[in-house]
């Protein structure tokens, strides 16, 4: 595998269902970093994931992973990938040892040590079958085996959800180490935004099957902002400035994408900064302009 | 490869052992009824032993049928590896359709060869009880025993690939067996009549087994070789399926 800028480039990827359309999605996921992809409920990242994986044929577009198709150059890519889905892929029956064998059988460079390491640093007893771990445990051995083959690429579809915040932290830290290694990278989508907040690098907004932002995470952030002002105020914002606005009995929140622009154009009003959670909020109503 | 065998062999370890239990229940209950046909109290009457010399010519394999057809049966592994999305597991690494597929026909060649050479070894032990000689012919036998059974399991693969559910794949081989007994039990029926008694049909029945005997084994073991080699392809096949 050879020198590659980007983990994942996606280009116009596009796949129509009935009542769905994954329309025209482009990003990418630049090499050492961790990627965020946001959005709520079927907006479209479990889709988009599943086609990144080859786990559904796209209609149109392109996927490139470590500067390779993922149709033509498929084992090569996924002989150096991890994907961690929200439920645990391996038998109930089995124990922490076994599932070691399973995968070291599996795959080719599989480290035993590394994921022995795992299950001591996570707590995991090693005889006792999965069946009896609580979610989070069943989740920290799957990360712990997608993290014990030196894959260069995490591909995370909600795997935190469901995660109580100690344990979410405590793989949110795992994440972090891995990146210590400036070749890996993390693809993670939730929509717990906190958790990206606290982490990611860059990230991806999809709605309804279209990107509605890509790119630095904090410049992201801190590029929105919210007006927090008057109905009489309000009225005084120009509406290209406005992505929707969530109005109350007291006055308005305001979200606007160009915060700079906003602080030079409304001086007398309050423009606090935004989290990632209020933009995904106020962009999924932005059809609406105005919500209660 | 090896990963994907021993998963499938602990998966299914617990039914092996109780199908391997019912196994030597039976190969005893024939080992017994053999005993006592030469020391015990069925020896005691000798139009009995006569009686049941025949038929335990050919019962004495029902063991060796049910340890290849039970091994077989045992699809577990297929619908659990479904339920459990280790299928989809397998799609996202480098394993691929071709060797995901081998390894589970495999597993099921690997304990019909089990099941063979334990039906071999329950031969031997019958003949020695009645230090009858030990012939290829009965070799043959239990390798039509695990012809069949080698059969059943490459479709009960394939078959649990493509549908991905339990009860689909025993509705197809309950079909499967019931047409298998259905149609020599009708063409027995209506012969019924032009036997005198059930002694005449059971020596008419035995003398045609005899004739189809020799040429049953390579048929079989040709068709074992060919459904194998077809559901490896269906089984892959299966695999690769995306969802459109």
């Amino acid at each position: 595998m050879s020198e590659y800028k980007n983990a994942i480039e996606v280009e116009n990827l596009t796949k129509a269902y009935d009542g769905f359309t994954l329309d025209h999605v482009s990003f990418t996921v630049p090499a050492g970093s961790i990627m965020g992809f946001i959005g709520q409920n079927g907006a479209g990242k479990t889709t988009t994931i599943r086609m990144l994986l080859n786990l559904i044929k796209k209609d149109s577009g392109s996927i490139k992973i470590f500067g390779l198709d993922n149709d033509t150059h498929e084992r090569e890519i996924k002989g150096k990938i991890s994907a961690v889905f929200d439920e645990i892929p391996f038998h109930g029956v089995l124990n922490a040892n076994q599932v070691s064998t399973v995968l070291g059988g599996v795959f080719a460079e599989w480290d035993k040590q590394t994921y022995f390491n795992y299950l001591d640093r996570f707590s995991l007893p090693r005889k006792r079958r999965i069946n009896d771990f609580s979610k989070g445990m069943k989740m920290k051995l799957q990360i712990a085996a997608a993290l014990s083959h030196g894959a260069k690429l995490l591909i995370m579809d909600e795997a935190t959800t469901g995660l109580d915040p100690v344990v979410r932290n405590e793989i949110l830290d795992i994440f972090l180490e891995y990146l210590q290694d400036e070749t890996n990278s993390i693809l993670l989508s939730s929509h717990i935004t906190t958790d990206l907040e606290k982490i990611a690098d860059k990230v991806t907004f999809i709605d309804g099957g279209k990107i509605l932002l890509s790119g630095d995470k904090d410049e992201t952030v801190e590029r929105h902002a919210v007006i927090k002002c008057k109905k009489s105020d309000y009225e005084t914002i120009a509406p290209e400035d406005i992505i929707s606005a969530r109005l109350t009995d007291f006055g308005a929140e305001v979200m606007v994408s160009d915060r700079a622009k906003c602080e030079q154009k409304y001086k007398g009003l309050t423009i606090d900064p935004t989290t990632l959670e209020e933009i995904m909020l106020f962009y999924v109503r932005r059809t609406k302009k105005e919500w209660k | 490869m090896k990963g994907l065998l021993y998963k499938d062999f602990l998966l299914s370890r617990k039914y092996y052992t109780a199908v391997s239990g019912v196994f030597l229940m039976f190969a005893g209950l024939f080992a017994m009824v053999r005993m006592s046909m030469l020391w015990g109290n069925i020896a005691a009457a000798p139009e009995a032993v006569a009686e049941l010399t025949g038929s335990l010519w050919i019962l004495r394999y029902v063991p060796c049928l049910i340890i290849t057809i039970a091994f077989a049966a045992d699809g577990g592994a297929v619908f659990a590896d479904y339920q459990v999305n280790w299928v989809r597991f397998c799609s996202t690494t480098a394993v691929g359709e071709y060797r995901t597929a081998a390894a589970k026909l495999l597993s099921r060649l690997i304990m019909e060869t089990v099941g063979f050479a334990a039906g071999v070894l329950y031969v031997i032990v019958f003949c020695a009880i009645g230090n009858e000689s030990l012939t290829w012919g009965m070799i043959g036998n239990v390798a039509i025993c695990f012809g069949v059974g080698e059969i059943l399991g490459m479709l009960y693969i394939a078959a649990g690939i493509w549908f991905q559910k339990k009860q689909t794949v025993e509705l197809i081989g309950m079909a499967v067996m019931g047409l298998g007994t259905m149609i020599p039990t009708t063409i027995l029926m209506i012969n019924m009549d032009k036997y005198a008694d059930d002694a005449e049909m059971m020596a008419k029945l035995f003398k045609t087994f005899m004739d189809i005997k020799d040429m049953l084994m390579p048929i079989v073991m040709i068709a074992a070789v060919v459904l194998t080699v077809l559901c490896y392809f269906a089984a892959v096949y299966g695999l690769k399926r995306r969802d459109n």
